[in-house]
């Protein structure tokens, strides 16, 4: 290794988004990896686990594809796939952590007032926020894992239905349907008959 | 709050859309720490053959490559939660909040004499063996499993209750041969803030009875299809999910059980802020299936008697009509308890308890449980009332 601490992020590898990685030179194209990925990587699971747990997982997760480099072929996925498929296989050891947040976050004591002497709009906003994220996270903790992966994936890492696909190593089909469900589940766990029609009061200004 | 009728809207999906993506999108991004992770990718680049990098990192896998052990365990206890394991895992407190843990993993707290007394005597009473089963018969194992659904209203008043989940398994006296499993939603519940009416008022859904399909494997190996495998082969194993081939690799010594949980569950470094409780879960996990023999159910419960932060929480506890002594462990606001039948030693369920107010949630409550029971059958299928 000549250079592996004077390493300089200057080019994508080759291919871009489907780059070689087996190629001789892995500190070049990791580090590249790295600069373009990590920081939306550990945005999507400090979102799903906190933050904490997500330094650790963005690190495991370049260390496990460092090692499992050879394995990673360009015409099944694209690198990003495949990297957030790594991220959420480790992610599943802490499903339980996940599951243990979001149920905490449901129940949550609210810390928002409605009598606020300011603008009573605003601050009616921000309550039904609250409570929206609340409910949430209820639903989301009530979820199948494999349900919230593709979810979450599809929302906070803005995947596509193919680019699913590729990460969990499920066929697309079985992506589209799930999203499909789950989405709909929410829908009809958010929706409430009269109780709930803030949202839409909410967003009469804008 | 407005009046309403019962219409069912739907949330539009505009709205669905918005509340995902701004549910934690401030989450702040640690630089530091991902400068760190840069520096410790490249070191490893650097290293000859990776042998910096922490164990965790050499048992994972990918999921276009075939299973190292670990991903079988993380499989296993994946599909395992896919039903009311949510009851046993679910619930707790821990907000993923990033506390450092509260009790010491290493274990130097004196061990729990009583806790300790109830294991070994449970042991003991567990090392004289099986109940007989004759060639053809099945071991029918039905656990119900209370877990929580919840929400919260337009006021932000928490409600939820708890909806009862239940799990037959029919195993046959040689495991290769036929399982059966099925799956269901009694529509039992019990609340535990808030009332019916507040649930309907805010449109929560309420599960109602619901049956599953019944399903059909050898080996009880149920998610052989979805995995393209072949049904018994390459088969995850774990605790969740123990097999006969992983259970015979377990070590029956309890200081090396103890070990090999240690080494399985979860440590503080792949997030575990929960300390000791992990292990207990995982021992819980696999107890819970129903499965384990008896000389291996001593042995946890030997290795279990060796934990110090275990303790006697409650003789004579009540778990579905079964009563038994709970043995648990408490960080962060809740109590992970399992319950033993001190009589036959016989692992009967266990549960979480809040032990600070949650929300509308009073200490005490018990927030989900899970029982188990066993008995044998003569017909895959058939179940011991019929």
């Amino acid at each position: 290794m000549t250079d592996d601490s004077g390493f300089v992020a200057d080019e994508p590898p080759a291919g871009v988004d489907r780059p070689r990685l087996d190629g001789p030179e892995p500190a070049k194209v990791f580090g590249v990896l790295f600069d373009a990925y990590a920081r939306p990587l550990h945005r999507y699971l400090a979102r799903r686990v906190g933050q904490e747990t997500a330094n650790d997982l963005v690190s495991e997760t370049f260390l496990v594809a460092l090692r499992e480099r050879y394995q990673y072929e360009p015409a099944r996925a694209t690198v990003r796939s495949w990297l957030y498929g790594i991220a959420t296989n480790l992610l599943r050891r802490h499903v339980r952590q996940e599951v243990r947040g979001l149920h905490a976050a449901a129940r949550a004591v609210g810390t928002v007032e409605r009598h606020d002497p300011g603008d009573q709009s605003r601050v009616v906003e921000r309550v039904d926020a609250a409570v929206t994220a609340r409910r949430l996270a209820g639903a989301l903790a009530a979820l199948f894992d494999g349900d919230r992966d593709v979810l979450l994936l599809a929302s906070w890492a803005e995947m596509d239905s193919v680019e699913i696909a590729e990460a969990l190593g499920i066929p697309v089909g079985t992506v589209r349907s799930r999203l499909h469900r789950v989405r709909r589940q929410l829908q009809a766990q958010l929706s409430a008959p009269g109780g709930h029609s803030e949202p839409t009061q909410a967003r009469k200004e804008d | 709050m407005p009046e309403h009728d019962n219409l069912y809207r739907m949330w539009p999906e505009n709205e669905l859309d918005a509340a995902l993506a701004a549910f934690r999108s401030d989450v702040p991004t640690d630089g530091r720490a991902l400068a760190a992770a840069r520096a410790d990718l490249m070191a490893a680049v650097g290293a000859p053959h990776h042998e910096r990098k922490p164990m965790t990192v050499t048992e994972q896998s990918t999921p276009t490559i075939t299973d190292p052990p670990r991903t079988h365990r993380t499989q296993a206890r994946r599909r395992t939660r896919r039903w009311l394991v949510a009851a046993a895992a679910a619930a707790a407190v821990a907000t993923g909040a990033l506390v450092a843990p509260s009790l010491p993993l290493g274990g130097r707290a004196p061990i729990d004499s009583a806790a300790a007394a109830v294991l070994t005597a449970a042991a003991a009473k567990t090392g004289t063996g099986d109940p007989a089963i004759q060639p053809g018969q099945y071991r029918y194992i039905a656990t119900h499993g209370w877990s929580g659904r919840g929400t919260a209203g337009p006021d932000g008043k928490h409600i939820e209750y708890l909806s009862e989940g239940l799990q037959e398994l029919w195993v046959p006296t040689v495991w290769s041969q036929q399982w059966m499993k099925r799956t269901s939603t009694t529509g039992n519940r019990t609340w535990i803030a808030g009332t019916e009416q507040d649930a309907k008022a805010v449109g929560l859904p309420l599960e109602g009875p619901q049956q599953g399909p019944a399903e059909v494997a050898p080996c009880g190996d149920f998610n052989a299809k979805d995995d393209g495998r072949e049904p018994c082969v390459g088969m995850p194993a774990g605790w969740q999910m123990p097999t006969e081939e992983w259970m015979a690799g377990l070590p029956r010594d309890p200081h090396k059980l103890l070990e090999r949980l240690r080494a399985d569950a979860p440590g503080a470094d792949e997030g575990n802020d929960r300390g000791d409780v992990e292990l207990l879960v995982y021992a819980a996990d696999a107890l819970r299936t129903g499965l384990l023999p008896a000389d291996l159910r001593a042995a946890l419960y030997r290795a279990l008697a060796l934990v110090p932060s275990l303790k006697v929480v409650e003789h004579s506890v009540n778990l579905d009509g079964r009563t038994g002594t709970a043995l648990g462990m408490d960080t962060d606001g809740e109590r992970h308890d399992i319950l033993i039948d001190p009589a036959t030693g016989e692992f009967i369920g266990e549960r979480q308890v809040i032990t600070r107010t949650a929300g509308a949630i009073k200490p005490g409550t018990t927030i989900a449980y899970t029982a188990v029971s066993t008995s044998t059958v003569n017909k895959i299928g058939t179940t011991p009332h019929n």
